[in-house]
């Protein structure tokens, strides 16, 4: 596995930091979300986080290399995640710039090629209705692969995944 | 196995739908413009710490 690059944190805003070797800074950042959802999720100490992550190109005319350790840092900082078996991750793919199936693929090869022998991920297709047309988004729950209460995640995030939306941002 | 979740037009789910892509294209445009620290001390936000 490729070195990955230092990760700090900052106290103020809870960004998860790490600048490239070409320049590129990258923040992450983590939701906690389990006091707004179903209550049973709580008794049974589970802990869900919603994340999300970006990044700054201070020299966007200037070409960049492929960085292998940009992956090798994501890893890293989710497979910290993971030391908790209770914990769940949602990582729902921006779709607003168009780029939601590129970010899903990026995501889904790192679960392949790094992740798989200690996560287990569950793909999520949001599918999104109006007048004319059909929008759709996507991303994933992670999981460890010893996460031991998947009958409760099925039944109280899972199958409530709408009523989740409508009590988390729906106010 | 997947999760697929269908929102239907003019919902609560649809706008509480819209209102989550809307944070995280905030977000998105904040850092892509260099400007993540302003955005997270205008909302101002505290994202959590679990590591």
């Amino acid at each position: 596995m490729t070195l990955p690059y230092k990760i700090s944190q900052d106290k103020t805003t809870g960004y998860y930091l790490f600048r490239t070797a070409q320049g590129l800074f990258y923040k992450c950042v983590f939701k906690y979300a389990t006091p707004r959802l179903s209550p049973i999720l709580g008794v049974y100490d589970l802990e869900i986080y919603d994340f999300d992550f970006e990044m700054f190109d201070p020299t966007p005319g200037k070409r960049k290399k492929l960085d292998e350790r940009i992956s090798a840092t994501l890893v890293e900082l989710i497979k910290s995640f993971f030391s908790n078996p209770n914990r769940v991750l949602i990582y729902i793919c921006d779709a607003s710039d168009g780029r939601h199936l590129e970010r899903h693929k990026l995501f889904e090869n790192w679960h392949k090629d790094f992740l798989s022998h200690d996560l287990v991920r569950l793909p999520v297709d949001i599918l999104m209705e109006d007048e004319e047309n059909t929008f759709t988004t996507h991303g994933c729950v992670l999981i460890r692969n010893d996460f031991p209460h998947k009958d409760i995640l099925q039944e109280q995030l899972i199958e409530k995944a709408e009523g989740i939306l409508i009590e988390k941002y729906g106010e | 196995m997947k999760i697929k979740v269908t929102i239907k037009p003019k919902s609560k789910a649809a706008q509480a739908f819209k209102k989550y892509m809307a944070e995280k294209d905030a977000f998105r445009k904040a850092v892509k413009s260099g400007d993540a620290f302003t955005y997270a001390k205008q909302r101002p936000i505290k994202f959590d710490a679990p590591i």
